[in-house]
């Protein structure tokens, strides 16, 4: 009878939603990740893929390698790539960092119902997949504070289903939990969360602590992350004044700067001990022969491609570029950062030799960057005044989403491939 | 702007000029881009255009509408002409990075006296036309060895689409070792709506770093005898089984194509398939195929 009552009041609705958001949200992708891999293994997929698989099982396997000592491991993408050193990984070591809780909780329930203590037995596969969902979920818990402090209650939860149904980040908070990127997404949310607590008293130490652990954090992950620089410094900046005001201020306030410097040095340490062990060099470009081919990038298909296009895997993004617009009168103070460093990430990630990123959903070399996408894409739904264009947008919004949900379907079963995804391969899954 | 107040007659009539110029700018774009110059002389011509429209008090609602084109136009390029819809692509980096760069600066501007916008415009048109100038040079100087070759393959095709017999390197002379193998389809299979073609393409001549730049495929002529382009390769794949005869170097010689047979002639087609390499030039495989659709 009380929930009816609660139904009738539009307002009240909202406010129990957004309470509970989070809590749904934890439980639809924890009944998921458990749907998938209940076993260890993933239910849908052809072959026998365990939760570690993939780039993941690369970002992981510091953790038995170094604590375990286990040298034996069997991922042969980990080791001895002809073109790589022999004995390095060519993965940052930030994920296993984020993950060793976790890693630990498994080797202490391991021990105490006697599996085996290698590091990629059971618990420790149902752990592994834990921390990644822990770390996205603590991502959005972010970004639904940073939106509701733009936005009413009701934009931000639309925004935030359409940021985790109408993505492929759904896929990386279940199917491919492991991958770096829900790590870094919940760092870039955070990020953007505390970027004016830290401004709105700069002289802090213990802000800007904070706020190098979050930065450090971020490049222990991905070297590429280190661009995330450019929102520290352009956010709040309306003009070229308030640029050199940042610069000089920041000079004025050395003491926070220096500390930050060293904090993100300190964390950075791992890092560079694991180079030394892995290459025997304390600086090292650890993926060898591939890099980035500044001359062609492949804008177009990292963008619109069939193959891996981020508008075409994740069509509601479209509303985050009608949304730039608007940046300025809603989230003003993210307007300039967002579109310079959007603009140099999809350079970079365009440029990146295998610009498809390898095998995948979608475009994920743009996961982590969704909660900055989420800010004009907000600021498009909450410029929305006609009730006509609410509902036509509203309708074109499900049927976006409906369209990523159900291609992500295809790709769990194994229908749409890995990679190498054209025309064809949609033919087959539509007509066959 | 009011999202909910834009309709398609306030677009021409307050926007025809402004796509005008727009579509002279795409068309030098692509005029840069046949001619083999590099993307980054395209994202120059881009700013001048845009230095333009700040010259004529063009504002950002302008730059904001330019790139809702070019994320419209990006991807309708794309499955036309892969490689010109990758370089136009640049379009987007550079005009949401003037877009940021122009909002830094848009309060300097506005708040100027009327005086001194006169005289920065002043300013501002010698700017643009040393850019220009630069711009003319660069095109001129840049990349000459790519223009010569696309002035070479309209002037004389045969030359261009040459294959190479035999080349020395450091002394010693190496025969073309160039293999197009096709896999799929058969010779003559039939063939209907869209279907792909894959195979392996691989130079595997002992000279270091000998190669094959991509595969093109033509339709029923040779390129030089008037042969419609159908396209590039989409992607180069695994090949393990040509990597354990070969060795490591021609892991990844595999090539995938599709072709729509509905754009092709019912009957007897014939697709020439052409692997660019260097040191041996451009060696081709003919594939027949029978359409019935």
């Amino acid at each position: 009878m009380r929930i009816f009552i609660i139904l009738k009041d539009y307002n009240k609705l909202i406010n129990v939603l957004s309470g509970i958001f989070i809590i749904i949200l934890a439980l639809i992708l924890l009944s998921n990740f458990f749907y998938l891999y209940s076993s260890g293994y993933n239910r849908l997929a052809k072959d026998k893929i365990p939760v570690i698989n993939g780039d993941g099982a690369s970002y992981y396997s510091y953790l038995p390698y170094y604590l375990l000592n286990w040298k034996n491991i069997h991922f042969e993408r980990l080791y001895s790539p002809s073109d790589f050193d022999p004995t390095g990984n060519k993965y940052n070591i930030g994920e296993a960092v984020l993950i060793l809780p976790f890693f630990l909780a498994a080797h202490l329930i391991s021990i105490m119902v006697k599996y085996p203590l290698d590091g990629y037995s059971y618990f420790y596969q149902i752990f592994a997949g834990l921390s990644g969902l822990f770390y996205g979920l603590s991502g959005i818990y972010f970004l639904k504070k940073v939106l509701e402090r733009y936005f009413s209650k009701s934009v931000t939860l639309v925004i935030l289903a359409a940021i985790i149904f109408g993505t492929n980040l759904y896929n990386y908070l279940t199917s491919n939990i492991l991958y770096s990127h829900s790590f870094s997404f919940f760092l870039f949310a955070a990020l953007i969360y505390y970027l004016p607590i830290f401004y709105a008293n700069s002289k802090s130490i213990k802000r800007g602590v904070i706020l190098a652990i979050i930065f450090g954090l971020l490049i222990l992950i991905r070297l590429t992350n280190i661009l995330s620089i450019l929102i520290i410094v352009l956010y709040g900046i309306y003009n070229f004044k308030d640029f050199r005001d940042r610069i000089i201020l920041s000079l004025k306030n050395y003491r926070v700067l220096i500390i930050f410097i060293i904090i993100v040095l300190l964390i950075f340490i791992p890092q560079l001990i694991t180079w030394k062990l892995a290459f025997n060099k304390w600086v090292v470009y650890s993926y060898g022969k591939e890099g980035f081919d500044f001359i062609n990038p492949f804008i177009a298909n990292s963008l619109f491609s069939l193959r891996r296009g981020l508008f075409f895997y994740s069509p509601i993004l479209i509303f985050s570029i009608l949304g730039i617009w608007f940046l300025k009168n809603k989230v003003k103070e993210f307007n300039i950062a967002f579109l310079i460093f959007i603009s140099l990430i999809i350079f970079i990630n365009s440029s990146w030799f295998m610009w498809w990123f390898g095998s995948g959903f979608g475009n994920r070399s743009y996961i982590e960057f969704l909660p900055l996408f989420a800010l004009p894409l907000a600021s498009f739904y909450s410029s929305l005044k006609s009730k006509k264009i609410i509902i036509s947008i509203s309708i074109i919004s499900v049927v976006l989403i409906i369209f990523t949900l159900i291609r992500m379907y295809w790709y769990w079963k194994g229908l749409l491939p890995m990679d190498e995804v054209t025309l064809l391969s949609y033919r087959n899954v539509i007509f066959k | 702007m009011n999202l909910n107040s834009v309709s398609i007659k306030y677009f021409i009539k307050n926007y025809w000029k402004l796509m005008l110029s727009l579509t002279i700018i795409c068309l030098l774009q692509y005029l840069l881009y046949f001619f083999g110059k590099t993307v980054y002389l395209s994202a120059f011509l881009l700013i001048i255009f845009f230095l333009y429209l700040v010259f004529l008090n063009y504002n950002k609602k302008n730059i904001f509408a330019i790139l809702i084109i070019f994320f419209i136009l990006t991807p309708i390029y794309l499955p036309i002409n892969r490689d010109f819809g990758n370089y136009f692509g640049i379009n987007i980096v550079v005009t949401l990075l003037f877009f940021g760069i122009l909002s830094l600066f848009q309060k300097k501007i506005s708040s100027k006296k009327k005086d001194e916008i006169t005289n920065n415009k002043g300013k501002l048109k010698y700017l643009i036309i040393f850019l220009l100038l630069i711009l003319i040079l660069l095109t001129i100087f840049l990349n000459q060895d790519e223009t010569g070759s696309v002035i070479l393959r309209i002037k004389n095709p045969e030359e261009y689409f040459k294959k190479v017999e035999s080349t020395e390197y450091n002394g010693k002379e190496y025969k073309n070792n160039v293999i197009i193998y096709v896999d799929y389809p058969e010779d003559n299979t039939i063939v209907s709506g869209l279907f792909y073609i894959e195979g392996w393409a691989a130079n595997i001549s002992d000279i270091p770093d000998s190669k094959i730049y991509d595969v093109s495929f033509y339709l029923n002529y040779k390129p030089e005898n008037g042969g419609k382009f159908l396209g590039k390769k989409y992607f180069w794949k695994r090949r393990e089984d040509v990597q354990k005869i070969y060795g490591d170097k021609y892991k990844d010689s595999g090539y995938y194509f599709e072709i729509n047979s509905r754009f092709l002639k019912n009957g007897l087609n014939k697709i020439y398939i052409y692997a660019n390499s260097n040191y041996f030039g451009w060696v081709y495989t003919v594939l027949n195929i029978n359409v019935r659709n």
